[in-house]
This record gives structure tokens, sequence and C-alpha cells, in this order.
């Protein structure tokens, strides 16, 4: 008790003013997210192996872009790929837009606003089983409180 | 007086007037009228017709380079080679690459795919770390850039014809200056038939007392190939000069020039002719017609009149001078300047050492496709329309795996060693590449699709899953008995599970029981949840086959192909998605019209939540657990999944194991079914983690569902307990972790950073 609260005393005078307003207390059973399980998920730095790297990984793209419904950490190609399909999907240029998709989903089959589009491309076709299970793929692959996850959510909730 | 007149015989009718012979004039005109519309209609109806049964080519994925994409170097270059690119200094045309350091510059080839026409194009990357950046293309600007898809094989006719059929208008005019100078020099002018080469060539044959030359003009030659046998005789030859008059008469020089260039045969590769010099051109220089030089466009007119002969590759020196007759003709006509006939005779020839065309790369994967196909298409359309089948089998990854699996068998040193092999894309379903026998050139016994194998510890992740979906009833924490126990059945008989070391550790977690594969909590599980529901969830999973519904079944008395395995276990690494694995992209006919396109379909099977444990439990197999050696070459970043599987008396060795962006199921045994001596630890994984180890990707990271908590667990007192105590690890949990104490640290706190960051 007496070490935890020097360092609670030093810490303090050094973060004065700048230190953010404390997470939720690590409970048991609560939802907490343990730091170092966060860091393990996340990981996608390149590994120092001489023989083999782990390229940086979309998904660490897809955290960030959780709080933002943008594709800005996206590689442009997803995101332009993405945008086409968007596009043929307003255009109701199905084939295309299927073909895009296709493609968008080999390049980034993490990335959540991929199977938003195939679940819109599938609703508007009318195959709601199909357009269900994108949007049930979406939800999986976003953090609950994602633009991404909202727009699933609602969308399922239209699907008759 | 006159003369009396003596009465003179009826004058006899000349023998022309006579009716029987202009009845027989008749009837013989009329013959030959009836023959020659018959001919009239034989040439009309096959020229105008289908000309030419083709086969169906089959061609891998079109590599797609994107800056973040993940892409190794050394995989790259064996692309580019299989594609027949040449790394050159300079880039000067299509065909040819460049690498400088981590910079590559290609000149990728003009090529057809499913979406349309591609140009020619430069383009220029790095590749750091593995990964694609700086993407640009002084053509276009673009973010995105396919390569031609490697053609990795075809589904022929019973004539084993392979040919690239060329438009007239892609066909390089020395190649038709060649045919010209060395076949026909008056094509343009006669009419199908040339009297005065006739003559020539039997004043030369006449002078020589042998046939040293022949009469005969392109669309003869045509005719004698494309409608007539190889029978010698004055009838033929009547036939083949009315057939080419008529030729002539319906269609234009053009038309019967192209057809010609298309239909000559001019070469052999196994039992397959090759036909044509578009084909030719790939047999021989490994490039497109377009892209070949004087010198290959000569030597490919020089093999016109006997491609064994003249064969290059067998007798280079034969086929040298004959080019070189090409060249010297070419010039002596005027078709090209004295200087270039003299450097390009001085050229060796520059024929490739292994043709491009080999349809028996990939037997196993071309196995696969054809049993797709097989399922919608006719046998008939398949070998006879030209259709185009886009696969998923990606070559760099066969390639990365056909190294891993010789040095791993060079290792083992097991000479009837087999295995089978399958690699899927996580997430797509997508089968990327495929072993059926340790020699990967081998067209026989496909282990990765028909040796049905009993899977051993395999099967454990079902039951574990199981157990899962019950957050009420079940966590990773539950503790679950290791204590040997018997099962007696009504007919008498008995089952004594035991654990692979023999021992038993009288209770473990059920994190501990999977990762470290223990088969008595393992098979008490499975008997608490039933084995009716152990089996219901593997059919959840994509096991269709049949299913032992005998509590043996939980220790893997169940026998899978590597490739029902790979069904199974492509629900759990794609987050209890279930969808179909598939081979081909897409079909289109031989204009690139769409037939089929096989898009992902995909259905929600398993809760999220569920999986979530499960893949975390199976991350724990790979860190601590049976699978734990792969981390001495991996990565521990890549935060692989996995399970190892072994059965009775080390007959079988299995793996099956995922990273964010490959799924690997390896099988390794003997087809006499005689012990292999490894486990699945020392056998299959083994080549599993050559395989990752080898292949650029991004580690497997999972979106934790908002309904998984974490919670902390000291494994050495089986307590829950806080983030900072000695020994605490995170685990998942659904729910709550019920049955499991709560306990303070024992002494202190010892992980400063977790509780350092617990503060903040």
């Amino acid at each position: 008790m007496v070490l935890k609260a020097l360092v609670i005393a030093l810490l303090s005078l050094v973060m004065w003013g700048c230190a953010s307003q404390p997470e939720q207390a690590i409970v048991p059973g609560v939802a907490v997210e343990p730091a170092s399980v966060d860091d393990q998920q996340r990981a996608p730095r390149p590994v120092e192996a001489p023989r083999m790297s782990v390229p940086r990984s979309e998904s660490e793209a897809t955290s960030r872009e959780d709080a933002e419904p943008n594709d800005s950490a996206q590689p442009p190609a997803v995101t332009s790929v993405l945008d086409r399909a968007s596009a043929a999907l307003y255009l109701q240029q199905w084939k295309q837009a299927s073909r895009y998709l296709d493609q968008a989903q080999r390049m980034a089959p993490r990335n959540p606003r991929v199977y938003l589009l195939y679940g819109d491309y599938y609703r508007d076709l009318h195959k709601w089983s199909q357009a269900r299970a994108m949007y049930q793929r979406c939800l999986s692959l976003s953090h609950s409180d994602s633009a991404w996850a909202r727009q699933a959510r609602f969308r399922l909730q239209d699907l008759p | 007086m006159a003369a009396r007149k003596t009465p003179q015989p009826p004058a006899r009718p000349r023998w022309y007037s006579r009716p029987i012979v202009w009845k027989s004039v008749l009837v013989l005109f009329l013959v030959s009228l009836a023959w020659l519309i018959y001919l009239d209609a034989q040439v009309r109806y096959k020229f105008e017709g289908k000309r030419w049964a083709l086969p169906a080519q089959v061609y891998a994925r079109a590599l797609e380079i994107y800056d973040g994409r993940a892409l190794n170097a050394r995989l790259l270059e064996h692309e580019l080679r299989l594609l027949h690119y040449r790394e050159v200094p300079r880039l000067t045309g299509p065909g040819q690459y460049r690498r400088r350091g981590e910079v590559f510059d290609i000149w990728r080839r003009q090529h057809v795919l499913p979406d349309g026409e591609h140009e020619d194009l430069r383009l220029s990357f790095r590749l750091h770390n593995d990964v694609v950046s700086a993407l640009q293309s002084p053509d276009v600007a673009t973010t995105f850039v396919t390569l031609e898809p490697f053609k990795i094989g075809g589904i022929y006719p019973a004539s084993q014809e392979e040919r690239e059929v060329l438009r007239y208008e892609h066909v390089p005019q020395l190649l038709i200056a060649a045919l010209l100078a060395t076949e026909d020099q008056h094509y343009f002018e006669h009419w199908g038939v040339s009297p005065v080469a006739i003559v020539r060539a039997m004043w030369a044959n006449l002078r020589a007392g042998r046939v040293v030359q022949g009469g005969s003009t392109l669309t003869q030659q045509l005719v004698k190939n494309f409608y007539l046998s190889r029978e010698r005789s004055l009838w033929r030859k009547a036939n083949e000069a009315a057939m080419a008059l008529m030729l002539e008469a319906h269609y234009s020089k053009e038309a019967i020039l192209e057809t010609y260039i298309n239909d000559i045969f001019l070469g052999q590769a196994g039992s397959t002719a090759i036909h044509g010099f578009g084909m030719a051109s790939r047999f021989y220089f490994g490039k497109t017609l377009e892209e070949c030089h004087l010198d290959e466009l000569a030597l490919l007119v020089a093999i016109i009149k006997g491609p064994s002969y003249y064969n290059p590759r067998r007798y280079p020196e034969r086929a040298k001078n004959r080019r070189d007759l090409v060249l010297r003709l070419m010039y002596e006509q005027g078709f090209i300047a004295e200087g270039a006939y003299r450097a390009w005779a001085d050229t060796p020839l520059n024929v490739v050492a292994q043709p491009q065309f080999q349809h028996d790369r990939y037997p196993a994967f071309m196995d696969l496709v054809k049993r797709q196909l097989q399922q919608e298409y006719d046998d008939e359309d398949l070998r006879n329309e030209g259709l185009r089948i886009y696969t998923t089998l990606d070559p760099q990854v066969q390639e990365a795996m056909e190294q891993s699996a010789r040095s791993t068998l060079t290792r083992l040193k097991q000479e009837d060693l087999q295995l089978g092999a399958v690699i899927t894309g996580v997430g797509t379903g997508e089968v990327q590449a495929l072993l059926g026998d340790r020699n990967p050139r081998f067209q026989g016994f496909n282990r990765a699709l028909d040796a049905s194998r009993p899977v051993g510890s395999l099967i454990k992740p079902a039951i574990y899953l199981r157990a899962l979906m019950d957050p009420d009833r079940y966590h990773l924490l539950s503790r679950l008995q290791d204590q040997p126990f018997r099962l007696e059945f009504s007919n008498g008989d008995t089952w004594t599970p035991s654990n692979f070391d023999g021992e038993s550790e009288g209770e473990v977690s059920l994190l501990d029981a999977l990762s470290r594969s223990l088969n008595i909590p393992s098979a008490r599980l499975g008997l608490e949840l039933g084995v009716p529901a152990v089996e219901a969830t593997l059919r959840t999973l994509g096991v269709s086959g049949e299913i032992n519904p005998y509590p043996s079944l939980l220790l893997g008395a169940q026998s899978m192909t590597p490739f029902e395995v790979s069904k199974f276990y492509q629900t759990i690494a794609s987050n209890g998605f279930n969808m179909p694995l598939r081979a081909i992209r897409e079909v289109t006919t031989a204009q690139g019209e769409s037939l089929s396109r096989y898009s992902i379909e995909i259905a929600q099977v398993i809760p999220p939540e569920a999986i979530y444990l499960l893949q975390h439990a199976m991350q724990q197999t790979m860190r601590t657990g049976t699978g734990k050696s792969a981390y001495r070459q991996l990565p521990e970043a890549l935060n692989v999944a996995g399970k190892t599987g072994t059965t009775n008396d080390f007959r079988d060795s299995w793996f099956a194991g995922f990273s964010g962006d490959y799924l690997g199921v390896v099988w390794m045994g003997r087809d006499d079914n005689q012990s292999t001596n490894l486990t699945g630890a020392s056998g299959a994984l083994k080549l599993w983690t050559e395989l990752f180890r080898r292949l650029p990707q991004y580690p497997l990271s999972m979106v934790k569902p908002g309904e998984v908590d974490y919670v902390w667990y000291d494994t050495e007192r089986q307590v829950l307990t806080d983030p900072q105590c000695r020994g605490a690890q995170p685990v998942p949990v659904w729910g709550q972790a019920q049955g499991i104490e709560q306990a303070a640290c024992q002494k202190g706190f010892t992980n400063f950073r977790s509780w350092l960051k617990s503060w903040f």
C-alpha cells in the first residue's frame, strides 16, 4: 500500500493536468479488455524476423476507422474499389457492383464496409438471407459501437 | 448423161454424235457438278462454322498489385518467371521486368480478364518488408494493377489439339512476309492454284530426280490440312485444287490466311499437338506472337516444313539453317534490308528451355477444378468450346507449399510418407493451393480430395465449440475432470480413453484441455454434451460426409479428407461463417462473355462470441500447447491459431491452422496405413510452419464481440485475480466465469505495466 501511494503521488505530480479520465476499473467479469490483450490482438506491427515479416494489418485500419466511418486508413485501392462498388449499386449496375465487391473482398476480407455493401447489394436484389448474412458478417468484424456496426444493425432491422 | 448415183450406205454417225457418248458426258457432267456442289458445301460449312474444337483454357488468379498488399519478392519473381517475363537492365517492351533492390519495374502484357481487356502497361512499385508501396505507372494514374493470369492447363478435346486463335489484324506483318517469301510468293495474285508454281516445281523435281519442291499454294496447304486426309493420290490432289479455287471464290485472301495461321501444325507437347502461330510462339518462346522478333518469326515459319524434323529444341542447327534460309528469302524478295538479314541471321535460336505449355503442372488443383466444373458443364462443351476458366489458384502460394513439402519431406527422411494439403483464403473460401501427393506433378490418387483418414484430435474444437456455445454452463475456465474412466456399451464392448502421455491431472480448465489436446477431459466433455450434439456441431461447421455416431468420435475416430477438414476449419477461421470452398471464380466464353460467376456466399452458423473463445483457445494451443514449436520459426505477432491431430499408432499426422490470411490443412501418412512415427506436431505441423514462414501475410486479428469480456486468471491457483498479480493471464469470457473463485494477489503486484495502466 505504501509503495502504491508513493507511486501515485509521484505520477500525480508529473501527469497533473494532462491525465485522461481513468478507464473503468478492472473488475473480473465486467466489460474491460486488458491492455496487454489489446496490444496483442491489434499487433499489426512489422516483426523483426530475419526471414519473414508480418505486414501492417488492415485490421489496424479497421479498428481506427471504427471511430469515423471513413476509409482514410485503408489502402487507397480498397477505398477506390469500394467507392466504385457503391456507385455501381447506386446506379443499379448489379453486375459491375458484384464484380467490384468480389474484388474488394479479396483485397480486404476483414473490412466491414465490404460486407455492408454486399448486404446492400443482396438487399436490393431482394435476396434477404444473403443480405442478412452479410450484415451479420459486417457486425462480426466491427466493434459494437462503431459506425459500421450501427449501420449494419439499422439495415438488419429493416430487412423483412 | 448424168452418172448414176450408186446408193451410198448411210453415213456412220461420228463417235461423238452417238447418244451413248452424249448421255455419258451428260451423266459425267451431272456427277461432277454434284460433286463440286458437295465440295462447295463442305468448304463453306466448315469455314463458316466452328472451325476447331477449342479446349477450355484454365487460368490461375490474376495477381492484383496495390499499395498495402502483402507480397514477397522471391515469390513474385517466381510468378514472373512462370509468365516468362524477362529480367532486363532496361524495359523496352511488354513481358519484361527489372529489379533494383526493393523496387520492381514491370512492363506487363496486354491481356483479357472477365472484366475486359487490359492494355499493356508499365508499372513500378516498392516491396518493403513484404508489403507493396508507391505503386505508380507512367502510362495511367492508378492505384490497382493486375498482371495477366498464368495459364495452368486446359481441358482438351479428343484430338488433343492446342491453339490460340488470332485475328488477322493482330498478326505481325513480318510473319506474313516470311510466310509469303517462303511458302507462296504470289499468294495475293493467284486464285487458289498457281499453274506457274506447279510447272516450276515439276521442272525442279525432274531435274533433281526426286521431290525437292512443292507447287502447292498456301490455300492448297490449308485445304489439305483443314478438309482432307493425308492420303497422297491424284484424286485427292484434284479435290484439293477444286476446293482451293472454291475457297478463294468465297472468301477474302485475309480470311484464308488467318485460318491458315491458326490451323497449321507447328509442334508437339507430349500428347498435345500445337497448332497455329499464336500457341507456337508461347510454346517455343514463352511469349505472344506480337512480342516475337524477326528471327523468332522466321523460325516459326521455318518449322512449317517439318515440325518434327526442324524441332529447334532437338535439332537446333537444322532449325537454324532453315530459319536463315527464311531470312534470306525475305531479303531476296525485298521484305527486309540486307543489314537486317545479316544481323538477324547471326542471332542464336532464342527458344525457351522448358515450354510454358505445362498443363500437368498442378494436377491436384486441376482435378478439383474439373470436378467443380463437371457439376455444371457438359464434358463436350468443356472440351470443344474454348471456354475460359478463371480459378482461385495462387501460383505463389502453391510454389511456397511445394517448396515447404520438399524441404520437410527431406528432413523427415521417410520414403513412403505421403501427404495431402489444402490452403484456402480465410474469409474468402478460395482454394489457393493444393497438394495431392508428395510429388506435386503426380497425376493420380489425389490425397487432398480423396484420402479419407481418421482425423484424431482435429475433431476436438467441435466438442469445445459445442460447449462454449452454451455460456450458461461452460466457459474457457470451466473445470473438467481429467481422471481415467471406462465406458461400457450394451454389447459388452468397453472404451477407455487415455491421454497421449498416459498421465492424468485430476482436473484441468477447458482452455488447458483443448490447448494441450488432453483426451480424457475431451471425452468426458463430449459425453456430457452428448455425441449427437457434437455430431450436429460438426454438421453445422460444414462436415457433409457420414459421421461416426459412437463415442469414439470424440477422440477423432472419424475419417475425413484434408479438403473436408478445410471446410470444417474454414468456418472456425471465418468467425463462424460457413462458406463453400471455391476453386473457380468465373467461366466465360472464348469471346469473353460471362457464363458463371462464383461470388462468395456465407451463412452465420456459430455465434461470434463462441468462435472468439475457441479461436483464443486455439491461439493458446500455438503459444503453450501442442503447436508451440511453430513459434520457433514464426513471428509471435502472427497470432496463429491451430490444432494438431495424431491417430493410433502414429498412422496419421494432421495439422490445421490459420493466420489472418490463410488456412492450411496438412495430412501426412502412408498409403499402406502403417505407422509413420509422427505426431501431428512432429509431422504435419512442420510442413505447415515451413509454409507459413514463407508466405507474406497479415496476422490473425480478432474483433472482440461486445458480449465478451476479459478476466484475469491465475493459472497456478486456478482463481480469478487482479491484472497486476504474478502469473495473471487474460482470458475472454462470454457472460460470467461462473464457478471460479475470486482471490487477491498472493504477494502484492508484479505486473507493473498492467497495474500502471489500470490507473490511467
